[in-house]
């Protein structure tokens, strides 16, 4: 069980339907909304998703700014960060000596 | 009962984030009950990447740090977290993280094109130290030399400074913060007599108008920008203006956004100031009592070699300032005009026209935020002076909301680069090399004879990238920085430097960066919460943290490689006779014995680290050398501002940054200063003097004149774009940390070209194609893309710079602020093609 609490701030005028954007993502609720300022939680059971979630958020139209507030990972705080867990992303494979030449 | 524990867990969720939006939500209990902590030891630690100074709470159990979170006791971010700063706990356990000396090796032994050999420290130290002593010998102190960080700690920026500038007697020292904060410093000393922002975050708070000068906060200072956000969303009259050359996120949020043509920021503050003056809206008791007219020279050529014919066509040179009245400063600026200014610069009048009357305006509390637009820009101490002027021609400075602001984009480039003092000209707390009397401080602190620091500036990044090439600097340190990727015209300068034979380069860092490859000597690097450490962050707030975790393998601290490293030197070695003989008691004596075994640095024995809580900590420093190392150093960096020759820099007593969140200089009796110079505010300011630039004597601030010139490289026929390059928000700078949080990586993976749809059409290109991007330096292909975060006008790409396998600056050209030797980054001709 994985539960972020994050806050979005969205274009007043237009916070209504970034609520209902946000809320069709699974996982994610929108709690209130005042001026523009929407609080959000986002709950997953994959760990992986809250940062996808967030990074998704600040490419949305009339998303100002997103912030991570709270996280709570439940019962495997090990599991957040073991390396292990963390997928092959490539970046290791890069080499810059050959983007040197 | 799962069910009843999630909603519980979510009822905290809401309840914090709400708190830190400062909205009430009925039936949430706004009292949070603490995030289960399961044998997880919690303690704050400044964020390890841009200049905001956020601070986090780091997590760590079992040795390793495991989660981070918004700090919400922090006055900057107030438990906000970037999606950065939310990954920070991953960025140490990248998979290949150096751990051992590497030497490039052939037969057993040191060659300069041999492959990368694990060796022992001690190994690596004695070929180190032969160089260095060989080259020294050989050529002089001017023949060696380091590149440095604006995110050292400040007590490693310290010991560098101590190394080079006194041990081996070489001024060539100087920080990656040339890069992005030279301009600004040359333009606070110019103007003020002092470095650094007479305001604060605060300000975020208290001003009506927001105005952004080359500054695309919302990517670049999330948190900050969502501090910002708020204001604006919540304040009754509160404007947003946006200046760019591109659109990009923060125009979501402008109220005025304006695209210019590149260059033309400097016509166009000209003319805000133009408009304050013929409308007679300054405020002219202020400009009376408070500032001077001055003027610059002007034609000042573009910082290139001075074979290049831009150099040689130069009238102008310097930036020496003369005294001008009123009269004639209004006649400089009087060819600003509004429809002028809309002209070159291609915004529509009524968009500069409201900018200019926010300004004017004397009931409305302006703050103008700029960062590399101002900065890397070849005029870069100019635009950054002619926005002071606006805001000193109204009185618009140094009180809450009013506030011309220098932002920075990375975590210790104030409290280390600018506040140490570890560019090639300065010394600690705003002295000089070239003035006898702060040398003679200096030496006083230090203990060291008179005539110990050389007069004379030592070689500027740009400079020592070319003195490399021409085989004038031959034993060379990089540290805490990838300046291979980071500098200009890596092709014809960066490249052929580090890899001449004549030359030994070598590079500390955790990773195996693009340069570490292009080295002959790799050092493994301790980061961030695997040491104790102290930053400065851009509203002159200084924050501690203690070592959280041990770092992998054989890394070491920075501070501990340079340290270790002193001992290797004889003072016989390094120093001529004639200075040996002025003090004679230090004959025999290594550098480890005159800097840092001094009685001052070595004064606080070891002892146990604890927290508040009882929690202990480990400091591998004080373990090594046998003394509190950061403690010592700290205190004795710390005289410079309470006892140097420029007043205002003061800084608390070491133990209590390890309380507190941070504190603000100058910090008197304990208490931070919000806003300098300012009766009230700044216990520098003489009472009943209301306000006082006490950076000079006079108590003046500089208003100065300086025109339109063109850039160093425009569009033309053949290379038909103009080139800027940046950053975008999922990485930072070169992305050797970001790069290695597979969630960052996969969020924006490589970097792309943003290109106006019509300018890709033209060239047969479409989004997602590969194409060619090509300057007179060099090319690199690059995925186009028009749509997105960023909207370049046509005749303008995009690219940013964090991706290793697609070098940008390759391409961009070497020009820089003449005064500052500032890279301009954001300018340079190139063309698009299909690959």
């Amino acid at each position: 069980m994985n539960i972020s609490g994050v806050l979005v701030y969205a274009r007043p005028d237009k916070a209504d339907s970034v609520a209902s954007t946000l809320s069709e993502f699974d996982g994610v609720e929108v709690h209130a909304s005042d001026n523009g300022k929407l609080i959000v939680t986002i709950e997953d059971d994959n760990t992986g998703a809250l940062a996808d979630r967030v990074i998704q958020f600040q490419d949305l139209p009339n998303i100002l700014s997103v912030a991570v507030v709270y996280h709570h990972d439940e019962g495997n705080d090990d599991e957040l960060i073991d390396p292990a867990t963390i997928p092959d992303c490539g970046c290791n494979e890069l080499n810059p000596q050959e983007a040197i030449q | 009962m799962k069910l009843t524990r999630r909603s519980f867990i979510k009822t905290n969720a809401i309840a914090a984030t709400a708190a830190a939006a400062g909205i009430t939500i009925p039936g949430i209990n706004n009292a949070i009950a603490k995030t289960s902590s399961k044998q997880i030891r919690w303690d704050k630690a400044p964020c390890r990447f841009c200049g905001t100074g956020c601070s986090v709470l780091v997590g760590t159990k079992n040795g390793r740090v495991i989660a981070t979170q918004g700090d919400p006791d922090s006055p900057v971010n107030r438990g906000l977290n970037c999606i950065k700063g939310y990954f920070l706990s991953k960025i140490m356990y990248g998979k290949d993280r150096l751990t051992t000396p590497l030497l490039r090796m052939k037969n057993g032994e040191y060659h300069k094109e041999g492959e990368f050999t694990a060796i022992s420290w001690d190994k690596a130290f004695d070929v180190m130290a032969d160089k260095f002593k060989q080259t020294i010998k050989e050529k002089g102190p001017t023949a060696v030399g380091m590149f440095g960080s604006g995110q050292w700690t400040v007590w490693e920026g310290y010991a560098a400074s101590k190394l080079f500038k006194a041990g081996f007697r070489s001024n060539n020292l100087d920080p990656n913060a040339r890069h992005c904060m030279a301009s600004a410093v040359g333009a606070f000393m110019r103007g003020f007599g002092a470095d650094e922002p007479m305001g604060c975050y605060d300000d975020l708070e208290h001003a009506d108008v927001f105005v952004l000068w080359g500054a695309n906060m919302a990517e670049m200072h999330p948190i900050l920008w969502s501090r910002l956000s708020d204001t604006r969303l919540t304040k009754e009259g509160c404007e947003v203006h946006v200046l760019s050359t591109y659109k990009h996120r923060c125009f979501d949020l402008a109220d005025n956004g304006m695209v210019f043509t590149p260059q033309t920021d400097l016509a166009i503050a000209n003319y805000i100031a133009n408009y304050i003056i013929q409308t007679k809206s300054y405020n002219k008791e202020f400009v009376n009592k408070h500032t001077n007219f001055k003027k610059t020279p002007t034609d000042i050529g573009y910082g290139l070699r001075p074979e290049h014919p831009l150099e040689k066509a130069k009238t102008g040179s310097g930036g020496k300032l003369s005294g001008i009245s009123f009269e004639e400063y209004k006649k400089s600026i009087e060819e600003y005009t509004l429809e002028h200014a809309s002209k070159i610069s291609g915004v529509p009048e009524k968009n500069l026209l409201a900018l200019a009357k926010v300004y004017a305006d004397p009931n409305k509390k302006v703050t103008s935020y700029w960062t590399m637009g101002f900065n890397q820009h070849t005029r870069g101490v100019w635009v950054n002076g002619l926005v002071y002027n606006i805001h000193l021609l109204m009185g618009k400075i140094s009180e809450p909301g009013n506030s011309p602001f220098s932002l920075t984009g990375q975590p210790s480039a104030c409290g280390t680069a600018r506040e140490v003092g570890t560019f090639s000209h300065r010394l600690p707390a705003d002295l000089v090399v070239k003035k006898k009397a702060h040398r003679d401080f200096s030496e006083k602190v230090w203990q060291l004879p008179e005539g110990t620091i050389p007069p004379k500036p030592g070689y500027h990044a740009v400079l020592q990238n070319r003195m490399l090439k021409d085989g004038k600097l031959n034993a060379y340190w990089v540290m805490c920085n990838n300046n291979m990727q980071a500098a200009a015209n890596m092709n014809e300068e960066t490249l052929p430097g580090y890899r001449n034979p004549d030359n030994f380069i070598v590079v500390s860092d955790p990773y195996p960066t693009v340069t570490a490859e292009a080295a002959d000597l790799i050092l493994p690097t301790a980061m961030w919460t695997e040491k104790e450490g102290a930053y400065g962050n851009a509203e002159r707030r200084t924050q501690f943290w203690r070592q959280q975790v041990s770092a992998p393998g054989e890394s070491k601290s920075d501070l501990w490689q340079l340290v270790e490293f002193s001992k290797r030197f004889k003072l016989e070695e390094v120093w001529p006779k004639e200075l040996i003989a002025k003090k004679p008691e230090y004959k025999g004596k290594t550098l480890f014995d005159v800097l840092f075994a001094n009685g001052q640095v070595n004064k606080y024995p070891k002892q146990k680290i604890t927290d508040d809580k009882g929690n202990v900590y480990q400091n591998d420093e004080m373990e090594h050398f046998g003394f509190y190392l950061q403690k010592g150093l700290f205190e004795e960096y710390r005289r410079f501002g309470i006892e140097g020759p420029k007043k205002g820099h003061d800084l608390g007593e070491f133990d209590t940054y390890h309380q507190v969140r941070g504190l603000r200089w100058p910090v008197v009796n304990g208490k931070e200063t919000l806003w300098r110079y300012r009766e009230g505010f700044d216990p520098f300011v003489k009472k009943g003097n209301d306000v006082q630039f006490y950076g000079f004597k006079d108590g003046r601030a500089n208003i100065i004149t300086a025109p339109y010139e063109a850039a160093a490289e425009s569009p033309d026929k053949e290379y038909d774009l103009w080139l800027s390059t940046g950053r975008v928000l999922e990485h930072w700078h070169s992305g050797t940390m970001t790069r290695r949080v597979p969630e960052l990586y996969r969020a924006f993976p490589d970097a792309v070209m943003f290109i106006h749809p019509n300018d890709a059409k033209k060239r047969g290109l479409r989004r997602g194609m590969v194409a060619k991007v090509a300057s007179r330096r060099g090319d690199i292909e690059l995925r186009v893309e028009t749509r997105g975060r960023n909207r370049p006008p046509e005749g303008l790409i995009f690219v940013p710079w964090f991706d290793a396998g697609r070098l940008i600056n390759k391409l961009t050209l070497d020009a820089t602020d003449p005064l500052s030797k500032e890279t301009d980054y954001k300018k340079c001709a190139v063309k698009v093609m299909k690959a």
